[in-house]
């Protein structure tokens, strides 16, 4: 009777005896709403809502609700972090760009106001 | 019976009837599971609907040659962890006594009284884990999911589920041997 009313300590030995404890802490509890109405608000939503193609499915990886095991996950998003890396080297070698295209631009306009005058930028 | 294999195939052509026989095979387990996490019936029951709402638009996502189980408690374990971290500030101990309080019925036997003081302190042991911890337990002790099936659920390695139960396991020993001890001395006459 005492054991009863004492809670189990999780340990490795008496792992089982703890799931049953726990199960019986959280047992099947009724909800709020009847479910044959909740399965038809379910219904009434899905009919609305579009589903996503196994396409589209891929290219929305990021979605935390994916069944994909976890070395593929990893492996998604170095190949994304691989696809977004060039873009930003890109970028600057484009701000490099323009401070050369700048530093043309003040050369041609100084040679330009000083022609004849011997000074070279 | 149809296989859950078929339902998802039919599901993919979105024939809803499909979605309906899923949501009555596994309402049960996903709400039990939700409930568990939020300790909100109604915020749980959101999830359930939240769920099986993912199910049919994700529905060519899910491998219809492996368990449906794990895919659907991935998505609650996401939607009830998102739930959870958006209003945990507002969770207090204030709330597990009201809540214990409100489910321990004083005119009941003894006995009775007994189980669901017991009951309650394993919930409100396991509601004073963190979040992640919390996941974990539930998944594995209450949804019977193997360890590299939550590794799979959560998507993180099996050593970070196997450090996350470890050190669960320990904050209920400390928890529920607290309350192992105050019951031993009131028991001795020692309270």
């Amino acid at each position: 009777m005492d054991t009863l009313s004492l809670p189990i300590i999780p340990d490795e030995e008496n792992d089982e005896q703890f799931k049953r404890q726990v199960q019986e802490a959280f047992p099947v509890e009724k909800m709020p709403t009847a479910p044959e109405i909740l399965l038809e608000r379910i219904l009434i939503k899905a009919e609305a809502l579009p589903q996503v193609s196994s396409e589209d499915a891929v290219a929305e990886e990021t979605e935390s609700a994916s069944d994909v095991s976890p070395s593929v996950r990893i492996q998604q998003q170095r190949a994304a972090q691989s696809k977004v890396t060039p873009s930003i080297r890109q970028v600057r070698q484009l701000q490099q760009f323009n401070w050369q295209l700048y530093h043309q631009y003040l050369e041609r306009s100084w040679n330009k106001a000083n022609v004849g005058s011997g000074i070279q930028f | 019976m149809t296989t859950d294999q078929e339902l998802i195939w039919r599901l993919r052509e979105r024939d809803l009837s499909a979605l309906g026989e899923l949501f009555e095979r596994y309402r049960n387990q996903v709400y039990r599971v939700a409930l568990a996490i939020v300790r909100d019936p109604q915020v749980a029951e959101d999830i359930l609907q939240d769920c099986f709402l993912k199910l049919h638009v994700y529905a060519h996502r899910v491998d219809p040659e492996r368990p449906l189980m794990p895919w659907l408690y991935r998505v609650t374990a996401n939607l009830s962890y998102t739930y959870v971290s958006r209003h945990q500030k507002r969770n207090t101990d204030l709330d597990l006594v009201a809540e214990q309080l409100s489910t321990s019925s004083a005119q009941a036997p003894d006995r009775v009284t007994e189980h669901t003081e017991l009951q309650n302190s394993v919930r409100a042991a396991i509601e004073k884990l963190a979040t992640n911890q919390r996941i974990v337990i539930i998944l594995h002790y209450l949804a019977n999911m193997s360890l590299q099936d939550i590794a799979e659920i959560l998507d993180c390695p099996v050593g970070t589920v196997k450090s996350r139960l470890h050190y669960a396991r320990e904050k209920l020993r400390h928890e529920l041997g607290a309350i192992e001890n105050l019951s031993t001395e009131y028991a001795h006459g020692y309270a």
